[in-house]
């Protein structure tokens, strides 16, 4: 296979946007490809996520996006794999220029939810669990990851602060991201005091329900030494699913496509976790993060919940986890977020993070979760070929 | 081509909800390696056998982990709050998830409680402390 870098990477606010699917697709496309410097007549095609087309009763949004660039030829495929779609849709686009089918792909995501209410919005995310043994009979996708916590707090002693202490950490950390959706500090009483949304989680445990989209333009190693002397290298790919059901799961406080997707990822990376400089993971809820931590192999089994508290996890720490503020604060475009993961990576590796960058960030994982483990992708970016 | 294949009792699962509505526990169990499943299986997870075939397994059981839902989608934002729950059924049965209503306070469940399958009327398991 060959080497894949990306050249090219954009992204919208996350938050409310009045702007359309479409519109918002198009314009972080395009922005991805200026900032490549890359025509959209040298695109080859595109893979999109998108996990809620129902919210504008418009699917079907790529054809809609490459003919707005000016390209109606170039074929393109939404991918939905609930919160993971756009790090399935980078996999795929991946796997198109790695082949040596394609030279040049965009990947990419999109998701507006701010035209439904809470309730319609909790009833869609249920939609992505086991509908007939979780969503159709009383359980809410936070109750999901609810029924995780409990679990990991029974088996491992993890307690309400602990959790708390994460959504500090991110939302510290969103408040240097001018494009996250919640650029504001919170305290653990914040949080430990908000409404409880599903026993033990409250409010300020839970992402946002965010609009936002985000792309990237990939390229073979070829095609990238032409534009940059500077390119960043996708090192590792991996992609696994779980057993969709979390009853059938054997543990309820660790996610296996997480392990699989990591351990595929670094065998092609040729590096452990311990090589990694930062983590972008999927932390749709605190205890999502402090579960992620501990599937990688970052933190032992049961301690993934301890390492905020500590410091070990923010920006300044020894294992940054989540410095563009993570899905908890920066926001979760559902369809949106795997790419928008790798935009904050190639930002770090270029060194033009602003105000949240990691110091000497050399290599970078991404972790990409939907539902509660069903589908993962986890890919690893460097500065160098590996 | 004249294949011999092996017949699964599938069901439909609609119809495995229907009698979840009346309590009677339908589910799935491999005759190779006794792997139990209330989630429609064609093969065997465990074994990949596929041997498959219904049983019809204990309505009573202990919860293995639970949430108490406070914010809940259109289908039960009458019923706010409840505990929706995790269980272990006896006599070696699969693990089955439901809910509990009327629980508001940490103190109504907990991880090792045990519970029973009363008739719901909502789709899937609706359980009492027992």
């Amino acid at each position: 296979m060959r080497k894949v870098c990306v050249v090219g990477v954009g992204s919208t606010a996350y938050g409310k946007n009045k702007e359309s699917n479409r519109e918002m697709l198009t314009r972080a496309s395009l922005d991805a490809l200026e900032d490549a410097g890359v025509d959209p007549k040298e695109v080859d095609g595109a893979f999109f996520g998108n996990a809620f087309a129902v919210t504008e009763r418009q699917g079907h949004i790529g054809p809609l996006v490459m003919s707005a660039l000016g390209i109606p030829d170039a074929p393109s495929t939404t991918v939905e794999a609930a919160c993971a779609s756009a790090g399935a849709a980078f996999r795929e686009a991946w796997v198109n220029v790695a082949s040596g089918l394609h030279d040049v792909f965009l990947a990419g995501g999109t998701e507006k939810v701010s035209t439904i209410d809470t309730l319609t919005a909790t009833g869609y995310f249920a939609y992505g669990s086991d509908y007939v043994f979780e969503g159709g009979n009383g359980c809410s996708f936070p109750g999901l990851y609810a029924a995780m916590a409990t679990a990991h707090m029974h088996e491992h002693g993890t307690t309400s602060e602990d959790l708390a202490e994460i959504a500090v950490k991110n939302h510290k950390h969103a408040v240097d991201n001018p494009k996250a959706h919640l650029q504001k500090a919170v305290t653990v009483e914040d949080v430990l005091g908000s409404m409880e949304v599903a026993s033990p989680l409250h409010f300020y445990d839970c992402c946002p329900f965010s609009d936002g989209a985000t792309a990237v333009v990939l390229c073979s190693e070829e095609v990238a030494k032409k534009l940059t002397d500077t390119p960043v290298y996708v090192q590792g790919a991996g992609r696994a699913g779980s057993v969709a059901a979390l009853h059938d799961r054997e543990s309820f406080t660790s996610i296996p496509a997480t392990k699989r997707a990591a351990a595929e990822a670094l065998k092609m990376a040729g590096k452990t976790v311990q090589d990694i400089d930062l983590f972008e993971v999927h932390d749709c809820f605190t205890i999502a993060e402090a579960i992620a931590t501990e599937d990688l192999g970052l933190f032992k089994p049961g301690t993934g919940a301890k390492q905020a508290r500590e410091g070990v996890t923010y920006r300044d720490g020894k294992v940054p986890v989540n410095p563009s503020g993570g899905l908890k604060a920066k926001g979760h475009p559902v369809g949106a977020t795997g790419t928008g993961q790798i935009v904050e990576a190639v930002l770090q590796l270029r060194g033009e993070a602003g105000k949240r960058q990691v110091d000497g960030a050399e290599t970078v994982l991404t972790h990409n979760v939907g539902a509660t483990g069903g589908s993962c992708a986890v890919h690893i970016f460097g500065r160098s070929v590996a | 081509m004249n294949q011999e294949t092996k017949t699964v009792d599938r069901m439909l699962i609609k119809e495995q909800v229907d009698s979840l509505r009346d309590g009677k526990v339908v589910g799935y169990t491999c005759t190779a390696c006794d792997k139990d499943s209330i989630t429609p299986i064609v093969r065997c997870p465990e074994c990949g056998s596929g041997d498959i075939t219904t049983k019809i397994f204990a309505s009573t059981g202990t919860i293995l982990t639970y949430t108490i839902q406070r914010v809940a989608s259109e289908l039960f934002i009458n019923d706010v709050p409840y505990a929706w729950i995790i269980v272990q059924l006896d006599d070696g049965g699969p693990r089955v998830t439901g809910w509990i209503p009327y629980v508001s306070k940490p103190e109504d469940v907990a991880v090792g409680d045990k519970v029973k399958i009363t008739t719901s009327y909502k789709p899937g398991f609706m359980f009492e402390k027992s």
